[in-house]
């Protein structure tokens, strides 16, 4: 992490290579689906379409004063290649109809199963985990084993049938079981799962191909592992080797993952004491206040501290959905540019429609140096994620390839899942129906809050990324545990129920969440 | 016998494809200073897989002796896997995350019935470098310590904390800094791991034969003096059997070569059936209690999903019903004494030949050599391993199920290439 000419020299390549790309092309976030117009300025070219999104395009407040290179770095970094929306849809089709070509239990055996799972959970998994689900400690007669799924319904061996609300934190954007992406994963096992490692595996291009033309701006090279965590531990890898810096600022409550690099990340106490000593050179700001981002850099600056990277999620998720002001990402943009660091966007949960759009930060048009996915990417099929990056940024892990490298990153199995979930999530506008209906919810949430105001304290979200808040832990576990039994799941454990967050398949039908918010007054009647 | 699929793409299809191929991996995907050749590469494109064969998307076959680094142990699309999964998919392929799901739950089961000694409770991920990361996490909690000692060229992953405990400078320098705390010691010296081990060390991390180091076999006092040590000294030992696992070194878990049971097992890459990535790690009763007082300490969104549960509990249960790792041990050694044997002819090509059950090393003389080897083999319509960062050494690790009729044809490819250099 020396040599400051080789890095001065590489950012002014950085910079130019920026400059050179073509600035127009057509935009894919539009909430129809329809590209719409080339992505000028923060808020050109926009569709016209409904209330929803218009909250989100205010014109930005410029957060500093622009340089002339940070203003190079945002024109280049529109990205100089853009496949319109029909385009990516006929293409991963066209992948999927390649890859194409190609019980009944009885009562006794469903208790059998019920009681045999939860010896097995206890005795070889996690007897903790048992004792803080609701599945258990609320199921009344018999712990609540799950079987089978199907769109956005959940159903339990015993055939109690449950709205899922929950969405495995993030992972079923597409229902469970779209029948598209199970097909297609059906059909690639009938060829190769797993790819040889040594011949060429043509669904990791074909799959990196529809992200590197969807992507933010001129985000384009991708690598695919297997979760969140690996993917972001790859991002700040690449951001290291990349600025030849080792820092990273991240942000209050933020959440990116458990493992060694990410967990370095993680700005929630209880998951990092047991575990220190973490990485060094990790700085905590509060999420949404751009201004402290860049008196962090500045503070960097001053006093020589090395930062290769700013990482934040465009909507907080784990921390209870929390939405940054308008300005913050646009703003996080223009600092960076200007102190030079990269910024990397954790669009694990935010990523593939969750929150109305795309990707998060198409909110703001913001193009980060560095976009995590995960979650959602793999259809609620098969584990898939991915961090992807600029032609420029790539170049250094192009000098050694085994610099990083993974067994099961990218094996087609997962891929099929990812060509299949790009394809239902374009081709039935899911970031379209999120933004609609995440809107629809909210507003029958905020009714209910307006009646139960002393105990529904907060009701905030972007799309389908919802959090309630309560008043208190107990209050909101109850809650939760009264929704169970209605038939609705939902996360928030006996621990950590404070703020539950609701996270459903995105084209859930409004019958299914008038149902959820009946259910939810039920309860809040009940508990009041 | 020829996969539906090969007669289903025409001639003009397999080359549109292959060319798509091609051009996707040089535009989105290239990590390599060569970009791949039209022309020249388009029978790098794989396109299926059966039993110890995969087949180019022209219909073309290649015995499989790369064995994708050791995941498919149970050769390509083993069909009680495939049917497993299939019908997982049926039913429920990810889990919902909140209700408990049975097929976790016996794949954890027939974990802790094969696994070593007592050790019992398994958390499951989706790759080794996870495994061990969640091995690392949990020895700092059980024993509130922070140390780590490792060894030299171990591999244990590339995430951060797997890639602190890599003893790979080439790996590790572009990354600093890393966790702190980490010491290495040479691999085989146990007197070195006793020495080394300290107040603050809270784990020893260990490959029972060093993979991707070149293929290195301790001594056999090894394991149990390392496993005293650590007893003595109250540090944890983990095993990363993420290679070694699963019956690749001849016996079910490499460990059990000298009946020495770990305090954490780590294990991937088999563990997927080759079908649907799976990583886990195993520890006894009372260190995984240390999770209790908070389940959340460690927790992963795919872990624990039942498809990749489903191909676990599968290739459990085929390897020990195939007595797998005793045929790896019988293939192991006849393979490696005829490898002797073509040293000995050629003993300024090829300086040694070394390994344990089906996983094997043969040591080439220099890099050259190593390359001119993978390529004539390549060319026979054999995949070896061979890894830029180790040219000079030549991995071996088929199927454990492979027909013995490939082994001999591998024997054979290799004696006609090491004559012709």
């Amino acid at each position: 992490m020396k040599n400051g000419a080789k890095r001065d020299a590489k950012a002014a390549a950085r910079a130019a290579a920026r400059a050179q790309a073509v600035p127009s092309h057509p935009l894919l976030a539009g909430p129809r689906g329809q590209a719409s117009g080339a992505r000028d300025g923060v808020a050109a070219g926009r569709a016209p379409v409904d209330p929803a999104d218009l909250a989100v395009v205010e014109p930005v407040r410029p957060a500093i004063a622009r340089s002339a290179k940070a203003r190079a770095k945002a024109k280049a970094r529109r990205g100089a290649r853009r496949m319109p929306v029909e385009k990516v849809i006929r293409e991963s089709g066209r992948w999927l109809d390649i890859i194409a070509r190609k019980t009944r239990l009885t009562a006794s055996q469903k208790q059998r199963i019920i009681k045999e799972t939860v010896r097995s959970f206890s005795t070889y998994f996690n007897t903790g985990f048992l004792a803080y689900r609701k599945s258990v400690a609320e199921a009344e007669q018999y712990a609540s084993v799950e079987w089978t799924g199907e769109g956005t319904l959940i159903e339990d061996i015993a055939g109690r049938q449950y709205i899922d609300c929950l969405g495995g934190f993030g992972i079923y954007s597409a229902g469970i079981r779209h029948p598209r992406i199970v097909e297609a994963v059906k059909n690639q096992l009938e060829r190769m799962p797993m790819s040889s490692q040594e011949l060429l595996d043509p669904l990791r291009g074909a799959l990196a191909e529809l992200l590197g033309e969807i992507a933010p701006g001129n985000l384009q090279k991708c690598f695919f592992i297997n979760n969140g965590t690996d993917a972001i531990e790859g991002a700040m890898k690449l951001a290291r080797l990349h600025t030849e810096k080792s820092g990273f600022i991240s942000t209050i409550r933020g959440f990116h993952g458990k493992s060694y690099g990410s967990l370095s990340l993680m700005g929630k106490a209880e998951y990092r004491i047991a575990f220190e000593p973490l990485l060094q050179d990790v700085y905590f700001v509060e999420f949404g206040d751009a201004d402290e981002v860049e008196w962090q850099l500045r503070k960097a600056r001053d006093v020589g501290l090395e930062i290769a990277a700013v990482v934040a999620e465009p909507v907080q998720g784990e921390a209870g959905a929390i939405v940054p002001p308008d300005d913050y990402w646009p703003r996080l943009r223009a600092i960076c540019d200007e102190y030079d660091v990269l910024l990397i966007a954790d669009e694990v949960q935010t990523g593939m429609g969750r929150t109305g759009k795309m990707f998060g930060v198409d909110h703001w048009n913001v193009v980060p140096d560095i976009m995590c996915l995960g979650k959602a990417l793999g259809g609620g099929v098969m584990p898939l994620s991915a961090f992807v990056s600029t032609p420029e940024i790539w170049k250094v892990l192009e000098k050694n390839p085994f610099l990083h490298s993974s067994t099961f990153g990218g094996n087609p199995l997962a891929c099929a899942a990812g060509i299949a979930a790009i394809h239902v999530t374009l081709a039935e506008d899911l970031p379209g129906q999120a933004a609609e209906k995440g809107e629809y919810f909210l507003h029958g949430l905020r009714e209910i809050q307006a009646r139960y105001g002393d105990v529904v304290t907060d009701v905030r979200g972007k799309g389908l990324l919802i959090g309630i808040e309560f008043a208190n832990t107990e209050f909101g576990y109850s809650v939760a545990a009264g929704l169970f039994r209605r038939g609705v799941l939902l996360a928030g454990t006996l621990i950590n129920a404070k703020t539950l967050r609701i996270e459903p398949a995105l084209f859930i039908p409004k019958e299914q969440i008038d149902e959820v918010l009946n259910r939810l007054d039920d309860t809040l009647k009940s508990l009041t | 016998m020829r996969l539906p699929i090969d007669h289903a793409l025409s001639r003009d299809e397999q080359e549109s494809l292959a060319a798509e191929a091609i051009d996707n991996w040089n535009r989105y995907l290239r990590r390599f200073p060569a970009e791949k050749d039209r022309d020249r590469d388009r029978n790098l494109v794989e396109w299926s897989g059966e039993g110890s064969l995969i087949r180019n998307i022209y219909g073309e076959e290649y015995i499989d002796c790369l064995g994708g680094y050791g995941i498919f142990s149970l050769g390509h699309r083993h069909p009680e896997v495939i049917a497993a999964v299939k019908s997982q998919l049926d039913r429920m392929p990810l889990h919902s995350q909140y209700l408990v799901n049975p097929i976790t739950a016996e794949a954890a089961r027939r974990l802790a019935e094969v696994a070593p000694g007592n050790l019992s409770r398994t958390f499951f991920c989706n790759s080794g470098t996870e495994a061990v990361e969640g091995a690392l996490k949990l020895a700092r909690l059980y024993t509130r310590r922070h140390g780590f000692i490792s060894t030299h060229n171990a591999f244990h992953g590339k995430s951060f904390g797997a890639l602190s405990v890599t003893g790979r400078p080439v790996f590790r320098d572009p990354f600093q800094p890393l966790l702190q705390g980490v010491t290495f010691v040479p691999y085989g010296d146990a007197a070195a791991i006793e020495r080394a081990i300290g107040p603050d060390t809270a784990a020893v991390i260990l490959e029972p034969v060093q993979g991707e180091g070149g293929v290195i076999v301790p001594p056999d006092d090894y394991f149990p003096r390392v496993r005293e040590a650590c007893t003595r000294k109250g540090a944890l030992l983990i095993a990363d059997e993420v290679q070694t696992g699963l019956g690749r070194i001849g016996a079910l878990f490499g460990v059990n070569h000298w009946n020495v049971v770990p305090d954490i097992m780590c294990l991937a890459k088999a563990l997927s059936g080759g079908v649907v990535p799976c990583g886990s790690f195993t520890t006894t009763d009372e260190i995984f209690a240390s999770f209790h007082a908070n389940p959340m300490f460690h927790s992963s969104t795919f872990g624990n999903n039942p498809l990749a549960a489903t191909a676990a509990a599968k290739a459990i249960e085929i390897t020990v019903r195939e007595r797998l790792p005793e045929r790896s041990a019988r293939l192991g050694t006849a393979l490696l004494e005829r490898l002797r044997g073509l040293q000995k002819q050629h003993p300024a090509l090829v300086r040694e030949v070394r390994g344990k059950g089906l996983l094997i090393g043969v040591e080439m003389r220099n890099e050259k050599a190593g390359g001119a080897l993978a390529a004539s083999l390549y060319k026979a319509k054999i995949l070896v391993a061979y890894a830029l960062n180790k040219p000079e050494v030549v991995r071996i690790e088929p199927p454990l199920n492979i027909p013995e009729k490939y082994l001999d044809r591998l024997v054979e490819a290799m004696e006609g290439a090491l004559n012709s250099l």
